[in-house]
């Protein structure tokens, strides 16, 4: 990686760090500068400001972060390997597969709360297996996985419907999970998905090079000495890891694994240890200023970092829809 | 040495029944027949790609037997239908050093010697850092041919080789395979499909036609037995150009 690549990846990481000071400063009770350090040093005095800042918003920061790296880890990765642009957590059914996962779970306890992001977290798992089941069995290559995919959504979309339709305490639960929301996220809950986030992020870095012939196709990569079928299924675990992990205690975060990635790449170039390098950091300033946008425009009112990145995400899409089409019309 | 023994390739069909010949070391063998007739199949075949009946052998071993990155570290492919991709001729040179690469992923010093030298033979250096899909067809397959040198094998799988190249170009492409031959002592297996280009680089040609292998032989045995002329239905043309007698089909 080359020295521009060094500049610009500093200059994100100081932005991501640069974003933590509205962040912890902002939100339903605003601090001043000085409260902030006073309470993160715990000086005296700056008490209310300590438990404001090690209770609420430094947990929110760190899951902002943590959500934002994860799934766009997981896009970047999934963007490569299945070779589609449009590819991302949501569209092989991770998205979907957790959401099910958790109506289930509240159908049979409905006040096992707790118990919610480990099922997100099978749910997510389940669903990868499934979709890479189905794309195996068709056997018609990368493009299958996306189909399967889609076909996983619709049919867990309609058996979410379906449950909560049948209950409407669950419904009521299952909708905050849906959108996506860090509001009163606890920092223990973030331990065990930040660990795994980190580790799949080096494990990708690492396999950069592998995955970036995998990019090139299956014949590319065969003759360079890559068991293909393995590295992608080890792949596509590896995003899904990290996707569950964001969105085990972050909810249904849509948009941040499909515009991270993209963005990334106009920043840095196409080079995969780079791209998976500096996607995370991205992803976390997105959700980071997303759910500080979502807080504090409309104080006292709180929109969920979800509503907001749909509100980011979706116009991006449309705009990737029509840039596909022109440049296939040209 | 390379060699293909009783190969049979069945993809819905039977693609393959019977191929043998050997490609032998530090010489260009080039693989001819009709379209259709499983010349890349064959190729895919050696990185296993599909699978075959009969055995495809490395110096008297199995393939099979040998791990992905040892088989990379022999043997390198150059694919007919080239990704349009987004990397830079340099990054791909870099991709083509995956074989050595240990598991941290990082280029040592000799492999970056390795992607400058090949960006540098292969043509591409004045282009090396634009993405390949800003190229034309055939920057972006010395992009590709900058990869398969940096990939360094002892055997060179070129599946048409010089599809989207211009006369220059290809002139060019076959002084590298030559190069390769000679100097570096590399062996060169090409599947072909210009006669007149194929019978110009070959040492030894093999022709493969209904599932099993025609001809197998010297450049000289091929020409001298009329092989061409009745395998392709062509006419044999013979004039002195330099000083050298030119053979050509038509």
């Amino acid at each position: 990686m080359n020295r521009t690549f060094k500049l610009k990846f500093t200059v994100l990481v100081f932005l991501l760090v640069f974003s933590a000071v509205p962040s912890l400063m902002l939100g339903s009770a605003d601090l001043t500068f000085s409260e902030v350090i006073g309470g993160l040093l715990r000086r005296d005095g700056y008490q209310t400001a300590e438990i404001i800042l090690y209770s609420i918003r430094i947990p929110r920061f760190i899951a902002a972060v943590t959500a934002g790296a994860g799934l766009a880890v997981s896009g970047a990765i999934l963007q490569t390997v299945i070779g589609n642009e449009l590819a991302s957590p949501s569209t092989i059914g991770v998205n979907a597969g957790a959401g099910l996962a958790v109506i289930i779970c509240l159908s049979i306890i409905p006040t096992a709360v707790k118990l919610l992001p480990a099922a997100a977290f099978i749910g997510a798992l389940i669903t990868v297996i499934t979709v890479l089941t189905i794309a195996r069995a068709a056997g018609r290559g990368k493009s299958t996985i996306i189909l399967a995919g889609i076909a996983c959504t619709t049919l867990f979309q309609a058996a979410i419907s379906f449950l909560s339709i049948l209950d409407s305490d669950v419904m009521s639960i299952y909708s905050s999970f849906s959108v996506g929301s860090l509001s009163g996220v606890r920092t223990e809950r973030m331990i065990i998905p930040l660990v795994l986030i980190i580790t799949c992020t080096v494990a990708g870095i690492c396999m950069s090079g592998r995955i970036a012939a995998l990019s090139l196709g299956d014949a590319v990569a065969s003759s360079l000495g890559v068991r293909v079928r393995k590295l992608r299924i080890f792949c596509l675990i590896l995003a899904s890891i990290c996707a569950a992990s964001a969105i085990s205690f972050a909810g249904l975060l849509g948009f941040v694994g499909l515009v991270a990635p993209h963005m990334t790449r106009k920043l840095v170039g196409s080079d995969i240890k780079a791209l998976l390098s500096a996607s995370p950091v991205l992803g976390a300033i997105l959700v980071t200023l997303s759910d500080l946008a979502g807080r504090t425009v409309f104080s006292p009112s709180e929109i969920p970092v979800g509503i907001v990145m749909a509100f980011i995400g979706a116009p991006f899409f449309f705009i990737l829809i029509l840039r596909k089409g022109g440049s296939k019309s040209a | 040495m390379l060699e293909f023994r009783g190969v049979g390739i069945k993809l819905g069909r039977q693609i393959l029944s019977d191929v043998s010949f050997p490609v032998e070391d530090h010489k260009i063998t080039v693989l001819l027949g009709k379209n259709g007739c499983g010349k890349s199949t064959l190729i895919g075949s050696v990185t296993g790609l599909c699978k075959y009946s009969g055995e495809i052998l490395l110096d008297g071993i199995s393939v099979n037997k040998i791990s992905p990155r040892q088989r990379a570290r022999r043997i390198g492919v150059f694919s007919q239908i080239l990704p349009n991709t987004q990397f830079s001729p340099r990054y791909l040179a870099s991709v083509g050093r995956n074989p050595y690469i240990g598991a941290g992923g990082i280029l040592s010093e000799t492999d970056k010697k390795e992607v400058e030298s090949a960006i540098s033979e292969a043509g591409i250096a004045h282009l090396a850092d634009r993405p390949c899909c800003e190229l034309s067809g055939g920057e972006r397959q010395r992009a590709f041919l900058a990869m398969l040198l940096s990939q360094d094998p002892d055997v060179f799988l070129l599946d048409e080789p010089s599809t989207y190249l211009d006369a220059d170009a290809r002139r060019e492409l076959y002084g590298i395979i030559r190069r390769l031959s000679l100097n570096q002592n590399k062996t060169v297996l090409a599947v072909m499909h210009d006669l007149n280009e194929a019978v110009r680089i070959a040492d030894n040609i093999a022709v493969i036609g209904d599932g099993v292998t025609k001809f197998y032989g010297t450049r000289e045995e091929c020409l001298e037995r009329n092989i061409i002329e009745e395998h392709f239905s062509v006419s044999r043309h013979e004039c002195i150009e330099n000083g050298g007698r030119i053979v050509f089909f038509e």
